[in-house]
């Protein structure tokens, strides 16, 4: 089922706005509510249905996506009718042909519907901002990475992540030492006292963001942390009008080892910061136990850049929220040769002539 | 009672006045004078030429040089004798102690460089024996010359500064040097500082409730104890050593014999 959401006053396509946190038409400036837009679309998927119920229920189904080639789905544009492919993760794109919002809702309905979304807060112009002032920052980053043509490759992705809480309890033994010394004519003292220490820590964690799609590498997802759970909302289709959407890929029990990596990392840093006031400490035994205790599908905005620079690929994202823009400013050859002996003549002549005239 | 303080007074005053030509006997100190050549190593228009030589750089190099031979050493080494010449003449610069003394020891044979207050630093070990390398090829044949030597050599180091002497082209040299080190380690910083680094950590995530200590055992267990002899700390190379002449002045200096 394909879905796009149409003005109620001229028909256009609606897209969310991330500013005024409403569906709004670029056209007439109709703007709509997520719960409205929501409303109207269910009760034009009433008539619809009250209409041709009997005859095209099974054809729309077969119509709206059907076969598939590979990882490749097929399926025709909700406002155009052109047939158009996706792979099998999509939940929200365009339309390539007309460009109106195609949210291909099964997909994300039934157990794979995210409980929860933060909405984007970074409109393109903001996102365009941040990452133009970053490039600028490197002042070894190539031209044409800060280029119009680049910054208009932007694109607002919804990224599935799972949000988990974890107990976790850490059982840690250490061997410690005190050491004093003191000078007895012409001798050195040092007395080393030993200790046996043992620690048992436990702690709640929750909310351990881990990203479930295949295509988003993990390291830049993590450095996207930290997302602002309060402003987390119910999910709504609507939202995801006017951007990109992915699906899960990996189930929580897939992603389950990565979390759980972290938080033993965690709890064993916490339970280490608990044995202090030692000169050494070595620990000599460590017992970790994690229990699962809860794992929710939501979607957080990301925007994301994807650039080929001299066959290498380099990927930027901001978080889509807060702002915070994650990537590795490529390195122009030229302008480290440039910098290079720039910053040698610089400082040679300050320093010769400094070195001249003082001494 | 009273004349006999004058009695007293008048026997101190005869006194000096018998012992001084002694004392004079042994060292002529005269102000401004800067050659003092008792072995007569020197002739008479050689003395002169140094000791104008001597007196035209003091001003600039705030400090006095001064050349002394001797054919009696009255039993003390070069170092002592060269000290206490200085110490007792009351030596220096202006109301500085600045001096360097070159004395050409027949006795001994020996020549010795002695300095005190500023030119300690100036002369360090190193220089004192590259100065004696140069001053030994003349001795004990051209004292002349020898002495020519140790003025240009002293005025060099001193009016240089405590850095080694370079021309302009030793500093340039060494500043692009310095510079080009000092880039490479800026381009590094800038090429590394590229990368965007996690914020997160354990407290980000951490419940509301913190952490919650169940178990905690510092037990004491033992005391091992180990014993080391102290070594008593050597100087690290460079700079200049010295040592107190009998008067307790700080002295520096080196010689060789011949």
């Amino acid at each position: 089922m394909v879905k796009t959401y149409k003005c109620p006053g001229c028909g256009a396509d609606m897209k969310y706005d991330a500013e005024a946190k409403k569906l709004s038409c670029e056209y007439c400036e109709t703007s709509l509510t997520v719960d409205e837009a929501k409303a109207l679309e269910e009760t034009k998927q009433q008539e619809a249905d009250d209409k041709d119920s009997e005859e095209v229920v099974d054809e729309t189904n077969e119509a709206d996506s059907y076969g598939e080639a590979g990882d490749f789905i097929k399926y025709k544009c909700a406002t155009c009718g052109a047939e158009l492919m996706t792979d099998e993760h999509t939940a929200a794109t365009f339309c390539n042909y007309c460009g109106s919002p195609n949210l291909l809702s099964e997909r994300i309905e039934g157990e794979k519907t995210p409980a929860m979304l933060i909405p984007f807060k970074i409109t393109k112009e903001k996102a365009k901002e941040i990452y133009y002032t970053w490039c600028k920052k490197g002042a070894l980053t190539p031209g044409e990475f800060f280029s119009q043509s680049t910054l208009e490759k932007m694109s607002a992705i919804y990224v599935p992540f799972w949000l988990y809480d974890y107990g976790a309890n850490v059982k840690m033994r250490a061997h410690c030492t005190r050491v004093r010394s003191e000078v007895r004519g012409n001798y050195r003292y040092t007395h080393t006292s030993h200790y046996r220490v043992l620690r048992d820590v436990s702690a709640e964690y929750l909310k351990i963001p881990a990203d479930a799609s295949q295509k988003m590498p993990d390291d830049v997802m993590d450095k996207l942390e930290p997302f602002n759970y309060g402003e987390m909302t119910a999910f709504e289709m609507p939202y995801l009008s006017g951007y990109m959407a992915e699906k899960y890929n990996f189930t929580s029990e897939e992603m389950a080892k990565r979390v759980e990596a972290r938080v033993a990392g965690y709890i064993s840093q916490e339970g280490r910061s608990t044995i202090n006031g030692y000169s050494t400490v070595a620990v000599t035994a460590k017992n970790v136990w994690l229990a699962k205790r809860r794992a929710s599908y939501v979607m957080l905005p990301v925007w994301m850049l994807t650039y080929r620079y001299k066959g290498k690929e380099h990927i930027f994202a901001i978080n889509g929220q807060t702002g915070k823009l994650v990537g590795k400013r490529p390195i122009s050859a030229g302008k480290c040769l440039g910098w290079y002996f720039g910053m040698l003549g610089v400082f040679t002549l300050i320093s010769s002539l400094v070195g001249v005239f003082v001494l | 009672m009273r004349k006999i303080k004058y009695i007293l007074l008048l026997i101190i005053v005869m006194q000096a006045i018998v012992m001084s030509p002694v004392l004079a006997a042994k060292v002529h100190y005269e102000e401004g004078k800067r050659v003092y050549d008792y072995a007569d190593l020197l002739t008479n228009s050689e003395e002169e030429r140094l000791e104008e030589y001597a007196l035209s750089i003091e001003d600039e190099a705030e400090t006095e040089f001064y050349i002394l031979t001797t054919d009696d050493a009255e039993g003390k080494s070069a170092m002592e004798f060269a000290d206490d010449f200085g110490d007792e003449g009351n030596f220096g610069y202006g109301s500085s102690e600045n001096y360097v003394l070159m004395l050409i020891d027949m006795d001994n044979r020996e020549v010795w460089i002695s300095t005190t207050g500023d030119a300690i630093d100036y002369l360090t070990d190193s220089r004192i024996d590259d100065m004696l390398d140069e001053i030994m090829e003349y001795v004990p044949d051209d004292c002349y010359k020898a002495g020519e030597t140790y003025l240009d050599e002293a005025y060099d180091y001193i009016c240089y500064g405590e850095d080694d002497g370079d021309t302009v082209f030793g500093i340039v040299l060494m500043c692009l040097f310095g510079s080009a080190v000092v880039s490479g380690i800026v381009l590094l910083v800038m090429v590394s500082g590229a990368k965007t680094k996690m914020t997160v950590g354990s407290a980000t995530y951490m419940g509301a409730g913190g952490i919650t200590i169940n178990q905690r055992e510092d037990i004491y267990t033992h005391t091992t104890t180990t014993k080391h002899r102290i070594e008593s700390s050597s100087s690290g190379g460079g700079g200049s050593s010295t040592h107190r002449s009998s008067s307790g002045r700080r002295h520096g200096g080196g010689g060789r014999k011949f």
